[in-house]
């Protein structure tokens, strides 16, 4: 998937820019951290990634028509349902039958080392765990984009290199994979990065 | 999906809580027990008076005519459309029996549709007199049918039925009286009894044909006023609120099928995120509302059918079918509601339901 942003502006109705003129290009493999202080536009850059706002301004051109599947900053879940059977819907809806499902669902929870915890109901979960058991379940959807939103904004610290961890091997699994975040120890983890307050307008600062 | 998925997938939404399927299966019950339990005990209601109207002789209307009243064109009035029962009688010399020798007991030839009317028959002719059931126990004849004698008289006289003559406000004509069964006089008799069922408001043009001379002048006589001039079954029951009610069923059941969607959104928003076709979260969605939603309103008619049954005259199917409706009617308002939110759900939405949290 490859995603090519081009002299983009957003501004929320009867609201000042978000930025102006930012431009971009990803594709798979790269872990792309979007940076900037709160307010500076790093979930709205998601929600466009996602197709669920439009610019104001400027293309923003996304090849392939694989899933985008956006992991938001405060975890949601269904309290009764385990671990397993959150990250089994997407391979169930899929096609597979609940055996298939549950074995390829246990794979996934180990890619986020949460294996142990597969039995467990989701209100019995940390919010470590619950961020990466949604993390494991957005991509048992088999995303050709995954957009993660603040992932260690309310993690200890143990949770947060766990979640780093996780997100710096699936990068280089070749996903493309967007995270909005201000912690420094995810920026470290990606491969580029988006500084938003550089681009409040006139321009977005890419660095590699 | 597949469809035992889908099926598997709303069984354990419902066991783990996740579809909220107990709240709503209490809430779906208190709807229609509720409503279609007050719907279901106004037509009991309705029963219930139309009832003690009929029971009280309040239908029971008579027209006097002395010596002017022919017997079998009265009797004959049972065969006619709205008439429940219909009989004639003649008063006769009072008796005095052996029993009670200072009181003379007021007699009556009456003929078998009388009897029927007072709730005296089946009586065979000749079989003895048919007295009011106090005066019967005052002569200790409480066993029917026995004998007693009369003053002077050494032959006992038959006692063949009893008819119940309450103080409720119905006329004393009859009262602590004693009947003799009279099938196939010629002779005029002196009046008409005729109960209407349904009651009507013009007894008299129906009364009128059992006389023997055109009527100038009469009146018919309620034989119990206690309970007002008429009643009408058919008009109290079209004046029962039940489709209001029916319809206020399923208004609530809508509302109520609708929050449990909405406070849903996000995980159903989510589900459509990860790959769930709309299609198929509306098949789940629909078999989790059914895993309850069957026993529930198995449940609710069942328990409908006692409340219909209980102190219901009539058969308990009209006052069921009423409380079935309601069920009906609420049962499917959810289910459909469910179906059409869910449908509405739209992943692109998953956004603002996460501020919206």
């Amino acid at each position: 998937m490859r995603v090519a942003a081009t002299e983009l502006s957003f501004a929320h109705s009867g609201a000042a820019p978000l930025y102006s003129g930012l431009s971009f290009r990803a594709e798979g493999g790269d872990l792309v951290a979007l940076t900037g202080p709160s307010g500076s536009g790093k979930s709205t850059l998601l929600s466009l990634l996602g197709g669920w706002l439009a610019p104001t301004a400027g293309t923003l051109e996304i090849s392939g028509d694989e899933r985008v599947a956006l992991v938001s900053q405060n975890p949601h879940g269904v309290p009764g349902r385990t671990a397993l059977d959150h990250v089994c819907l997407p391979l169930v809806a899929a096609g597979m039958r609940r055996d298939e499902a549950v074995t390829a669902a246990r794979e996934y929870l180990s890619l986020v080392r949460l294996e142990h915890v597969a039995e467990r109901p989701y209100r019995m979960l940390s919010g470590g765990e619950r961020q990466r058991m949604l993390l494991a379940r957005a991509l048992a959807s088999r995303p050709g984009m995954l957009l993660v939103d603040e992932p260690t904004a309310q993690l200890d610290a143990a949770s947060a290199r766990e979640v780093c961890e996780v997100l710096s091997n699936l990068g280089q699994r070749g996903a493309l994979i967007f995270i909005a975040t201000h912690d420094h120890r995810v920026v470290d983890a990606c491969s580029r990065v988006i500084d938003l307050l550089t681009v409040v307008p006139p321009a977005a600062e890419v660095s590699s | 999906m597949r469809g035992t998925e889908l099926w598997r997938e709303a069984g354990r939404n419902f066991s783990s809580g996740a579809s909220r399927g107990l709240i709503a299966l209490i809430a779906f019950l208190a709807i229609v027990l509720s409503i279609g339990g007050m719907s279901v005990r106004s037509v009991v209601d309705v029963a219930g008076t139309a009832d003690r109207f009929r029971q009280s002789g309040a239908s029971v209307f008579r027209l006097d005519a002395v010596g002017a009243i022919d017997p079998r064109a009265c009797d004959a009035l049972n065969g006619v459309d709205g008439v429940d029962a219909a009989g004639a009688s003649r008063a006769g010399q009072a008796l005095r029996f052996a029993a009670l020798p200072d009181l003379p007991t007021p007699y009556f030839d009456v003929t078998p549709g009388l009897a029927r009317l007072l709730g005296a028959a089946p009586v065979n002719p000749g079989a003895g007199l048919i007295v009011d059931a106090k005066l019967g126990m005052t002569l200790g004849v409480g066993t029917l049918p026995t004998d007693t004698t009369l003053v002077g008289g050494s032959a006992p006289v038959a006692i063949a039925a009893a008819y119940d003559h309450p103080d409720d406000g119905r006329d004393a004509t009859l009262s602590g009286a004693a009947l003799g069964l009279d099938s196939g006089t010629e002779e005029p008799f002196d009046s008409c009894w005729v109960r209407f069922w349904p009651p009507t408001d013009n007894p008299l043009e129906l009364l009128s044909i059992a006389t023997t001379e055109p009527l100038s002048s009469g009146e018919a006589v309620q034989w119990n006023p206690s309970l007002g001039r008429s009643y009408s079954p058919q008009e109290a029951f079209q004046a029962l609120p039940l489709m209001p009610l029916t319809l206020a069923a399923a208004v609530i059941a809508t509302v109520l099928a609708l929050t449990g969607v909405r406070m849903r959104r996000l995980e159903l928003a989510s589900a459509r995120h990860v790959g769930v076709s709309r299609t198929d979260l509306v098949r789940i969605a629909l078999a989790e509302t059914l895993i309850w939603l069957v026993p529930a309103a198995t449940l609710a008619l069942t328990a409908l059918a006692f409340l219909a049954a209980a102190h219901n005259p009539d058969p308990l199917l009209a006052a069921w079918s009423v409380g079935a409706r309601v069920v009906v009617a609420a049962a499917a308002a959810w289910w459909l509601t469910v179906g059409i939110a869910t449908a509405l759900i739209r992943e692109t939405h998953l956004v603002r339901y996460f501020q919206q949290r």
